[in-house]
């Protein structure tokens, strides 16, 4: 199968004003759909600025991301970003002033589904893939608990159906047994959905239930 | 739209506070502007139905001219009609004091190059700017007393002259001397001493024939000199320009302040007034002040308000929303929120002015200051969100 996010070969330095780090150093690695992918390593190896890198928020410095064989710098960052990815972070980045229903509508209104009744009907199935009822669904974030809150994460990030999903440390701020459903969620989209699934973690039952395991260690990605 | 709405709407506390800030000041302006412009209304009844006038009468000559003309100066025809000439007059009258009867030329000399007969006789003015003045008087009117013009003896000596004793003193010149004045002048006999200072007296005919031998020595027409008037009535259009039109009459040299008095009978006018002019720049200052202050404060307001929607910002970034897109969500929010505030601040300033009777219409600086605000607000909210995004996409 033929991969569907290829990085060849990049890099990315952040400068201050007299520190410059090596972030990312000379990656090159292809992630296909149907799989399920996990990058670890310690803090500041980069792995989370791998993550950017592939999700557009950063621009490499040298190299290329090619996304379904098409080079990521020669799209709009924003369009490619919504387009083909779901993004699902340590902290939610739940609206908090809208309820689950409408978080997981949001980016389908923005996207132009202009039936409000379509927009409900897609985003109560995923709430209702990911566990959550109509009970969750009307509630706000801070009226849920962590681990639903991040259900919703999921289900946002699956609004528009993309074909890849980032994790940045999904499960960092659940218990075991939240961090074991949205893990479960994820396997579930990767091999019955067949989604590519890239999660960067520390956590080990994360790395243990993906398919393929990369680490990050000074910038560099090692098997 | 419905993600803006929705904002608003979930978000309250944010938004009344917002929403509160521009109401406040909408209805302090506004307010403020219809009081004043009531005032203003009422303030211009009364200017239409008050006139006032301005009129010039002559000071006592006694202890500055002499005797000449009956200590009297004459207002000049010309300067009065340059008066009546100035935009705040309406119309202007006058009575005539002599008709063609004083008839006057008046000359100032530099008494330092005058004497000592070198050629120092240059007229510098028919006003009375310099130290010392030559005046001639010819036809004896009813007005000019006869005991004082006729010791001078100067109606039939063309070649006569009285001065003053002080000078006589000063350059050694006594009765019966001749003095050389030099520039066109003949010698001048010395008739007589007089008490006045730095006064020379020449007779009329003197000056009137010097006139015409070339050179700009006498400075004001005969004509304007011919007719001397008294008891000058100018009618303002505007009392409030009373003050301000004596002023500018000295100013422009037209009745020296030394020689007549200036009077306006505004003072009904400015009492009846002064309250009504006080609220008004009291209004003026507070209402800049409100402006000023409120234009400040409304700015920290939005900038708060879109530092707010720096998190919903940063997420709707991460799900792929374009900058200009989340830029055009704030603008649109902040113009919802304007026009609501502005549009109840209008709505609770007329409710308040009618209830007080001061009437209520939309003016032009209301519409004027909506405008500003809602410009504010926008130019506010979009240089915060380009600077929040521009920071704010860190993972």
């Amino acid at each position: 199968m033929s991969a569907i996010l290829q990085v060849n070969n990049v890099r990315y330095d952040y400068k201050t004003a007299q520190i410059v780090t090596h972030a990312v150093r000379g990656v090159t690695v292809e992630f296909e759909l149907g799989k399920f992918y996990t990058i670890s390593g310690r803090s500041g190896s980069g792995k989370s600025t791998l993550l950017s890198l592939m999700s557009a928020i950063n621009r490499p410095l040298d190299g290329d991301i090619l996304y379904d064989g098409k080079s990521i710098l020669s799209l709009n960052s924003d369009d490619y970003r919504r387009a083909n990815l779901g993004i699902i972070y340590q902290s939610f980045y739940l609206f908090p002033q809208l309820s689950a229903l409408e978080n997981v509508m949001l980016p389908m209104e923005f996207a132009g589904t202009k039936l409000k009744v379509e927009r409900e009907e897609r985003a109560r199935g995923l709430l209702s893939m990911v566990g959550l009822d109509e009970r969750h669904a009307k509630k706000r974030p801070n009226q849920l608990s962590g681990g639903e809150q991040q259900r919703v994460a999921v289900a946002r990030a699956l609004s528009l159906d993309p074909k890849v999903i980032l994790g940045d440390e999904p499960t960092g701020n659940l218990d075991s047994e939240n961090s074991a459903n949205i893990i479960a969620i994820l396997r579930h989209l990767v091999h019955e959905q067949g989604k590519c699934v890239i999660v960067v973690s520390h956590s080990s039952e994360v790395c243990e239930a993906s398919d393929v395991r990369y680490a990050m260690q000074d910038g560099r990605l090692v098997l | 739209m419905l993600y803006t709405i929705r904002n608003i709407l979930k978000t309250p506390r944010k938004s009344i506070a917002a929403l509160l800030g521009i109401l406040l000041i909408v209805f302090i302006c506004c307010f403020g502007l219809s009081v004043k412009r009531h005032n203003e209304r009422l303030l211009g009844e009364i200017r239409e139905r008050t006139t006032v006038t301005v009129r010039v009468t002559q000071r006592s000559l006694e202890s500055e001219r002499g005797q000449y003309i009956m200590n009297k100066h004459p207002v000049l025809i010309s300067d009065i009609r340059a008066a009546g000439e100035f935009d705040e007059v309406e119309t202007y009258n006058f009575t005539y004091q002599a008709p063609d009867v004083i008839r006057a030329f008046e000359i100032n000399l530099d008494a330092d190059r005058l004497l000592p007969g070198r050629d120092s006789c240059e007229f510098t003015g028919g006003k009375y700017l310099g130290s010392i003045m030559i005046i001639g008087l010819r036809d004896v009117s009813p007005m000019l007393d006869e005991d004082a013009a006729l010791p001078f003896g100067l109606e039939s000596d063309e070649s006569a002259a009285v001065i003053s004793k002080n000078i006589a003193e000063l350059h050694g010149v006594k009765t019966g001397d001749t003095i050389t004045l030099g520039n066109g002048y003949p010698p001048l006999a010395v008739k007589a001493l007089c008490e006045d200072k730095n006064m020379i007296y020449v007779p009329i005919r003197l000056l009137e024939s010097l006139r015409y031998t070339g050179g700009n020595k006498v400075d004001q027409s005969y004509e304007d000199l011919s007719v001397s008037c008294r008891d000058v009535k100018i009618e303002l259009k505007n009392p409030d320009d009373a003050q301000n039109f004596i002023r500018k009459t000295q100013r422009e040299g037209l009745f020296d302040g030394k020689w007549f008095y200036l009077e306006a009978n505004d003072s009904a006018y400015k009492i009846e007034t002064a309250r009504m002019k006080m609220l008004i720049m009291i209004i003026n200052v507070l209402v800049t002040g409100v402006l000023t202050a409120g234009g400040i404060v409304l700015c920290g307001i939005v900038v708060f308000h879109s530092r707010n929607r720096a998190y919903d910002m940063r997420i709707l970034k991460l799900l792929g929303i374009k900058s200009g897109k989340i830029i055009s969500l704030n603008l649109l929010e902040m113009l919802i929120l304007s026009l609501v505030g502005i549009t109840c601040g209008i709505i609770s300033a007329a409710i308040a002015c009618v209830m007080l009777g001061y009437g209520f219409i939309i003016s032009l600086n209301i519409l004027l200051l909506a405008a500003g605000i809602i410009i504010l607000c926008g130019t506010v909210v979009l240089l915060t969100s380009a600077v929040i995004l521009h920071r704010g996409m860190e993972i």
